[in-house]
């Protein structure tokens, strides 16, 4: 009696676990798609973030930076006075 | 009726037979071929591409990266109207093509050209469309933002693929330094030319790549197999060339070209303590990022390949032997100075045939005077000279790390007759490349010690960082003979030819010069290279900087040409590195 009742409980362990693989096994197999998008985006996110970086890259290039000074009006230095330490006053 | 049954058994037997034959046959048999072709629909290979490494200048800022760049594909059997397709893409595909934007100037020629490129390039669109394909490229090399404009059009059948290219934030600057990146006969990118082909084997990475089993839709199969092996991105090149000097020296070359009407230009700065390369750049250059639209004479980096007769920036090489050697002094009075110097047929003359009797050795480097240079070789001697003339590294590659270095030869000893000795003491008739020139001026700069140029300070990857230390090659001369070639050289630059344009209060050694270009044998007087070399501030020297000019119109002197560009840049990197004057 015990025996029977011990292959009873196996035999629906083992129902229980095949069901339980088919079950997975076809929740998993619709994953792939968004397994794909996911990727996808996570590419796509990647390659803006390097596009974002370059923009950075061309935008404060000194390339960048002399036609945005000129345009604002900057010009080239032309005299400058350096101070000798002895010209400078020192107080407390 | 039983024989009947018969017929049916035996034909029900043969095919259980044939059934069972075909079957061992597939199972048996050709098992492992179906296995193979099961798994090939099944297992979908990919390579991740490894990303080319990044070039820094020397405050990390961007020099050279790379990009996704697309190309843009056709499904033609799914695309209805092909030629409302192809209109819509013709414009966006022209301004791709370089021709970013429509000419401001509307005139009927311009307006004309322009409706005319666009009709022949919807033509060519067409043209692919119409093919009995399912896919077909039709534009490589596509931006980012060309490819929104083109998946706002929203066309059926227009798809896009991914690649990475080398992008250049700074544009076509630092050209010749940079190199490009072209495709090998694999297909497969490399490096060419300057950093890009020395460096090739640490910016190129490796690629990976990923195996998974997928459905038949395409999609991975989550259970299935999936290995994947990470691309190692390509190490980034941290450089010793600063962003500032570097604009400074392109935008001055640029100038001088123009305001000298020379063919070309080039201009190197280096730190002589180190050996470091500030700054490099040579004109005319070409655009890294589309080398092939360019001559491919415009590759050659005229600085480290470009050989040619230094003139008198070779003087103060000599007269460091001299010096070094014991045979002569700055003070030393020239005995042949008074008129021209005949060697068998030849007469050596000045440069402006003035002669000064009683010259001092300073005085010949100051007036750039030939026949006090033939006194010194004479002095020296053919073995001594040959001897500091290797010692300077003439002759031979300076090590520097651009792929495209290239030494002219010295002539072997044995082949010098007296003329060579004398002609070479004045820098004609020997050969030499920019680089060459700055390291061995170094030398006399850095106290007598020579270091090797390098252009890279430090090798990085994720993990890792490799540093690139200075490297000491030799000691030609001693410190006191430096020093005392240094003053020459400050008198020079004080009292020569190229005077009027030395920036107030500062002391710059330097010299100039002026050498005929050899043309089938012969000499052209109008046809020069103009050059100046020197350093600054001269007893604590920040830089080394060697200015050439080929073939400038205005003037063939490089006191009136190389000279005034070399103190312009000089000027503004007083003020760049903080140095202020002394006088």
């Amino acid at each position: 009696m015990k025996k029977r009742y011990l292959i009873l409980i196996t035999a629906a362990v083992l129902f229980l676990g095949l069901i339980l693989e088919i079950w997975v096994m076809n929740r998993l197999s619709t994953f792939g798609e968004q397994i794909v998008k996911l990727e996808r985006s996570a590419a796509e996110l990647k390659l803006e973030n390097k596009i974002l970086e370059n923009q950075i890259a061309e935008k404060s290039s000194l390339r960048a930076v002399k036609e945005y000074s000129r345009v604002l009006g900057f010009t080239n230095i032309k005299n400058i006075t350096y101070i000798k330490p002895s010209e400078v006053a020192f107080s407390r | 009726m039983k024989n009947r049954l018969k017929l049916v058994q035996i034909f029900l037997f043969l095919g259980i037979i044939t059934i069972s034959a075909r079957l061992w046959y597939w199972q048996i048999i050709k098992s492992d071929d179906m296995i193979a072709k099961a798994e090939s629909q099944r297992t979908y290979t990919k390579t991740i591409i490894a990303p080319r490494g990044n070039i820094l200048f020397s405050d990390g800022t961007l020099l050279a990266t790379y990009q996704p760049t697309y190309l843009v594909f056709a499904q033609p059997k799914l695309i209805s109207d092909k030629s409302q397709a192809a209109k819509k893409l013709a414009p966006i595909f022209w301004e791709n093509r370089q021709f970013k934007q429509l000419p401001a100037n509307n005139s009927e020629t311009t307006k004309k050209t322009y409706e005319e490129k666009i009709k022949t390039i919807e033509q060519e669109i067409l043209n692919n469309l119409s093919k009995d394909l399912f896919w077909i490229s039709l534009e490589r090399r596509v931006s980012s933002e060309m490819k929104d404009k083109i998946e706002k059009l929203n066309l059926k059948g227009i798809g896009f693929d991914t690649y990475l290219t080398r992008f250049y934030p700074e544009g076509s600057s630092s050209a010749h330094l940079l190199g490009f990146v072209g495709s090998d006969v694999y297909g497969v990118d490399t490096g060419y030319f300057g950093l890009e082909g020395f460096y090739n084997g640490e910016l190129k990475g490796k690629n990976g790549e990923l195996l998974q089993d997928r459905d038949a839709q395409g999609l991975p199969i989550l259970i299935g197999t999936y290995k994947v092996k990470e691309p190692k991105p390509g190490k980034t090149l941290l450089l010793n060339i600063d962003r500032t000097v570097q604009t400074i020296v392109e935008e001055s070359l640029k100038k001088g070209i123009k305001k000298y009407g020379a063919e070309g230009a080039s201009a190197v700065v280096m730190d002589p303590r180190t050996g470091n390369i500030l700054g490099l750049a040579s004109f005319p250059n070409y655009d890294p990022a589309l080398p092939t639209l360019y001559l491919k004479e415009y590759y050659k980096n005229a600085v480290t390949a470009g050989g040619f007769e230094p003139g008198s920036t070779f003087k103060i090489l000599v007269a460091a032997a001299g010096i070094n050697e014991g045979v002569i002094t700055p003070d030393t009075i020239c005995d042949i100075c008074s008129g021209p110097v005949n060697i068998s047929r030849y007469s050596i003359r000045t440069w402006n045939n003035k002669y000064k009797k009683d010259s001092t050795m300073t005085d010949v480097i100051v007036n750039s005077d030939n026949t006090g240079m033939v006194f010194i070789g004479r002095k020296l001697g053919l073995d001594k000279l040959y001897e500091y003339l290797e010692k300077f590294g003439i002759g031979k590659i300076t090590g520097v790390d651009l792929q495209d270095e290239y030494s002219p030869d010295l002539r072997p000893k044995n082949e010098w007759r007296e003329i060579d000795v004398a002609t070479a003491t004045f820098g004609q008739g020997i050969s030499v490349t920019p680089i060459q020139i700055v390291k061995a001026v170094g030398v006399i700069a850095n106290g007598g010690i020579m270091m090797e140029p390098h252009v890279v300070k430090a090798v990085k990857d994720e993990k890792s960082m490799y540093q690139v230390s200075s490297k000491e090659v030799a000691r030609p001369i001693t410190p006191e003979t430096a020093k005392q070639v240094t003053e020459m050289m400050v008198k020079a630059v004080e009292a020569g030819e190229s005077k009027f344009a030395k920036p107030k209060g500062y002391k710059v050694a330097g010299k100039t010069g002026t050498a005929q270009i050899p043309i089938a044998g012969k000499y052209d007087p109008s046809k020069t290279i103009a050059s100046f070399v020197g350093f600054a501030p001269v007893f604590d020297p920040k830089f080394v900087m060697l200015v050439r000019f080929d073939q400038p119109r205005s003037s063939i002197y490089g006191s009136e040409t190389a000279a005034p560009t070399f103190f312009e840049i000089a000027k503004e990197l007083f003020i760049y590195f903080n140095i202020p004057p002394t006088e």
